[in-house]
């Protein structure tokens, strides 16, 4: 099987990891996906996306010291890894590529 | 605003929790900084939206995730946190392919948990089979066994039939009462004169009991007048033999000791009467049981059932009060006589249930032990697992998770320890009634049924919890990234030792008890070897004669007849001497009674002298060997028609006659006035620390009966002669009963039996235990020499000797094992009190035991300690270090 290929949530979020740098945890993920994307993002979709990256090498995760205005919980800090980066810039290649010439096409419908 | 703590609460169930706490806290966050324009009604709202959204996303994902082929390499369901029987199947699965894939491991740890397992589904078997169930008889729990007591005479649970019938009379709270005895008859078969066990019953032993006849019918009142008293009825087994399972036995007349009785019902089969299962023939009492003259014949087990809602207490009670009235009523007989009501089950259980129990702590104890050497194995296996087991923690797996695949590995060894251990009891059930001591009631009640299997599944599941727990907590409470970044460098830790330590230190405990209990049965035993009688052991035959023909018409010519047999067999080349007793040492029934001394004041009830008695022929110390210390023998001359006269042994003389001369002094019992003629010297007692009892001696020619032993002492091999000596018997007299030839050793060697069972036993559990214990510690210090080798290496490079590194192994070694036998001395001192009634001349606290056992103790794991150390510190440290 050759390298896998990204649904189009999972780049939401690997991109959002990757715009926030260090500050890549899950309420500014979300916020950075609505800002962007402009849609309505649903926290779940995102937290089950992300346990599925994290599944399958593309993110890993730690955790911060708890804080109070969190009710003593941790943060959980995402940083993409190579692999992600590399899927990434794959499918957004693909995406150019695909899209390459398009316009003139698109316009005459 | 707090969050909702109901939704808080289902969030927690549904998300792993490895993910939980950056979930939750993101979603708080969000509500307390992300949320300032918001009203509360809304801010709850929202959270409520959220939870029900993530619990169902994440309940969703969990149920999908088993399908997702995109999880190379990692073992579906192994990352998710969940429950449901699905992941438990799965997590079985998986640990049975785990352990099938080390069958070394597996293998060791299965027929360790087998061993310990099988041990205690054995014993518990025969303790189930003997202790815990009920008797096989109707309302068992209603049926009393009552004793007549007296404080002189201990261990005497018989009384005598007046008594009984006055009890059956005045008593309310027990409605029924009974009474047996095993009675011998001679019955005249194809080989000539043959004994049968026989009993004497009245019909209420047969009521108390509510046993039934499979034919005719059992005993009545009327078949105790003495007319109408020559009936029999016949236990299903004779039925079978005798009567070739005739229908038409009824009515037939049988022949015993010359009498004709007619057959009138038989037993159902498997019916027994406890105490007394080895009556073949019930025949109702010769005697009507009202006749006064046999109120001082206390020699009937007696038996009664409970009325409707009484309790034993008030049983009790009620008794000790009618015990009061008889002896005033009779104070000849009944005086300082008490009356004791005990279950029948305690009574006929109770003196072996404390060894039972016994049994069942030192296999419990051995299955511990199992359990932890089966937990070290899991640690050490867990150790090499733990990076492993880091990877799926980085990989989202919840640690409960972890816990329970380690659990499930644990639940399949021992289920698969519990099903060869049960194979294994099967056989040791088997080997244990067979080779068990007589005298253990119950024993062919054993067998592995529901309950036993029962208990294999609760040993084997609390097992699981034993063993399993411990590893399984201390591996998966890995620092992930410590693991992962120490990758192939193991050092030993002090915490990872110290679960280990533990069980080592345990193992250590628990052996040295079973070590202790082991040592102080053996030394018990051998005090047992050490027999010194007082006479000669060696070279010494017994035989037991019983003349009941009408050819003899009075007890006295019965016993000259059993004179004349010892005259016969004593003209045999290689036999010495022949005399005759009613009892000896080790042999016959003992028989005690109170006495009184000519010219002495009468003594209170309960202070009389108490003495046990027998009926002997002339030559009967000169056979045995027994020294005459002052007066004389018996002679041919004490007969019937002469003065009564007695012979009593040293103790009673030092006793009753402390600085006086017994000889020309009065003995009376039975209503039998004697004068003492001689001393004789005192049988030792065969257990070591008790002190000769008081003993007197009578002619048999002034007292009959119709039984005797013949005391041969031969000048060679005793058994060789037992051929000759039947024929000659036989020729004198074919009715004659002769039987129960046997050596003295093999008397010596019957009461060895039970003590030897027991060390062998108890040894055999304690041997097990050690091999384990050490085989504990060498596993654990194995492993920590592994751990160290890297430390072993730099210190020998830099210079350590390789005494100073074997020092320093084998003392960090040790300690747990000093500490173990520190705390298993604690535990026996304790525990061997419970071993009280196996021993004999040893206290349970014996202080040689308790300094060698803990010393071979310390010996044996020290040696553990050593092999490996000492292998370890021979390797070159450039090879250890390069290793690295």
């Amino acid at each position: 099987m050759g390298r896998e290929s990204l649904g189009e949530f999972e780049q939401l979020v690997l991109l959002a990891i990757l715009r926030l740098g260090s500050e890549a945890y899950g309420v500014p993920i979300v916020r950075e996906i609505e800002k962007r994307a402009g849609r309505v993002t649903s926290r779940a979709a995102v937290y089950i996306a992300l346990k599925r990256l994290e599944g399958k090498g593309l993110v890993s995760s730690r955790m911060a010291d708890p804080t109070p205005e969190r009710g003593g919980r941790a943060k959980r800090y995402f940083k993409i890894e190579q692999t992600g980066i590399d899927l990434v810039r794959d499918s957004r290649r693909a995406l150019v590529s695909m899209w390459e010439d398009l316009e003139p096409v698109l316009e005459n419908k | 605003m707090k969050p909702p703590a109901l939704a808080t609460w289902l969030l927690c169930r549904a998300i792993p929790e490895e993910d939980r706490d950056g979930i939750l806290g993101d979603l708080e966050e969000t509500l307390r900084s992300g949320m300032q324009d918001t009203g509360w009604l809304a801010k709850k709202l929202w959270y409520w939206k959220q939870s029900v959204s993530l619990t169902a996303r994440f309940v969703g994902e969990r149920f999908a995730f088993g399908k997702d082929a995109s999880q190379p390499g990692v073992p579906t369901g192994l990352i998710s946190r969940s429950g449901g029987s699905r992941t438990v199947l799965q997590d079985l699965r998986y640990a049975v392919r785990n352990l099938v894939k080390s069958p070394g491991f597996s293998g060791v740890a299965i027929m360790t948990l087998a061993l310990g397992i099988g041990a205690n589904t054995a014993m518990f078997s025969v303790v189930d089979g003997v202790v815990l169930s009920p008797l096989p008889l109707s309302e068992p729990d209603r049926i009393v066994a009552l004793c007549e007591i007296n404080p002189a005479i201990a261990d005497f649970c018989i009384g005598s039939p007046p008594n009984v019938e006055d009890w059956d009379e005045q008593a309310t709270a027990i409605e029924d009462f009974g009474l047996g005895r095993e009675w011998s008859f001679v019955v005249r078969g194809e080989n000539g004169a043959e004994g049968i066990g026989g009993g004497l019953a009245t019909p209420g032993m047969f009521e108390v009991l509510r046993l039934t006849p499979a034919l005719g019918r059992l005993l009545q009142r009327s078949d105790l007048e003495p007319a109408n008293n020559h009936v029999a009825v016949l236990s299903h087994a004779l039925w079978q033999t005798r009567f070739g399972s005739d229908p038409n036995v009824i009515g037939q007349p049988i022949l015993l000791d010359g009498e004709s009785y007619q057959v009138v019902g038989v037993l159902a089969a498997g019916v027994e009467v406890p105490r007394l299962e080895d009556v073949e023939l019930w025949v109702p009492l010769h005697f009507h049981p009202r006749e006064e003259r046999r109120r001082e014949w206390r020699g009937f087990m007696v038996y009664g059932r409970l009325a409707d809602g009484a309790t034993l207490a008030g049983a009790r009670e009620e008794m000790r009060v009618i015990a009061e009235r008889l002896a005033v009523a009779y104070p000849e007989t009944n005086d300082g006589w008490g009356i004791e009501v005990v279950r029948l089950r305690d009574r006929i259980i109770g003196p072996v249930r404390p060894t039972l129990l016994v049994f069942l702590a030192a296999v419990g104890f051995v299955l511990l032990i199992g359990c932890a050497n089966v937990a070290n194995l899991l640690l050490v296996r867990g150790e090499s697992r733990r990076r492993e087991l880091a990877v799926r923690t980085a990989m989202g797996a919840a640690r409960s998770r972890l816990v329970r695949l380690l659990l499930a590995e644990a639940f399949v060894l021992s289920i698969a320890g519990g099903i060869a251990g049960v194979m294994l009891s099967l056989v040791a059930v088997d080997a244990f009634v067979s080779l068990a001591p007589p005298g253990i009631p119950r024993l062919d009640e054993v067998g592995i049924d529901g309950r036993v299997l029962g208990f294999a599944v609760l040993v084997s599941v609390a097992t699981t919890i034993v063993f399993g727990l411990v590893p399984a907590l201390n591996t998966t409470s890995v620092d992930l990234n410590q693991t992962l970044k120490e990758g192939d460098h193991r050092t030993a830790g002090r915490s990872r030792i110290g679960a280990r330590g533990v069980l080592v230190l345990s193992e250590v405990a628990l052996a040295l008890i079973l070590l202790i209990g082991a040592g102080l049965l053996t030394k018990s035993f051998a005090g047992l070897l050490d027999w010194e009688p007082g006479f000669d052991r060696d070279n010494l035959l017994t035989v037991w004669l019983f003349t009941a023909s009408p050819r003899y018409q009075s007890g006295l010519e019965v016993v000259e007849l059993h004179s004349r047999a010892a005259e016969h067999v004593a003209s045999l080349p290689s036999v010495l001497s022949v005399g005759k007793t009613s009892a000896g040492p080790l042999f016959g029934g003992l028989e005690t009674d109170e006495f009184t001394i000519g010219g002495r004041p009468e003594a209170e009830p309960g202070e009389r002298p108490v003495a046990r008695w027998f009926d002997v022929g002339p030559n009967y110390f000169a056979a045995l060997g027994l020294p005459i210390l002052a007066g004389r023998s018996f002679t041919k001359e004490d007969v019937r028609e002469s003065p009564r006269v007695t012979i009593v042994n040293q103790a009673l003389a030092d006793r009753y006659w402390a600085n006086a001369n017994p000889l020309g002094g009065q003995i009376s019992i039975y209503g039998r006035t004697m004068t003492v003629v001689g001393v004789v010297g005192n049988v030792a007692p065969f257990r070591p620390g008790e002190v000769p009892r008081p003993e007197i001696y009578w002619p048999q020619s002034q007292a009959p009966r119709l039984a005797t032993y013949l005391v041969i002492r031969t000048a060679g091999d005793p058994s060789s002669l037992i051929r000759p000596i039947r024929d000659r018997l036989k020729a004198l007299d074919p009715d004659m009963r002769v039987t129960g030839f046997a050596t003295m050793e093999h008397h010596i060697g019957r009461q060895l039996v039970r003590p030897r069972f027991n060390m062998l036993l108890v040894g055999m559990f304690a041997a097990v235990a050690l091999v384990l214990a050490s085989v504990g510690i060498y596993g654990v210090v194995s492993y920590s020499v592994a751990l160290r080798n890297r430390e072993m290496g730099i210190r020998k490079a830099l210079g350590a000797r390789r005494l100073d590194i074997l020092t320093s192994v084998v003392g960090r070694g040790m300690v747990p094992a000093v500490f173990g036998i520190g705390i298993g001395i604690a535990g026996a001192l304790g525990v061997t009190r419970l071993l009280t009634s196996m021993l004999v001349g040893v206290e349970p606290t014996d202080a040689v035991t308790f300094v060698s056992v803990p010393v071979l103790l310390a010996a044996v794991a020290a040696v553990a300690c050593y092999v490996p150390a000492s292998r370890a510190t021979r390797v070159e440290a450039s090879v250890t270090l390069r290793e690295e």
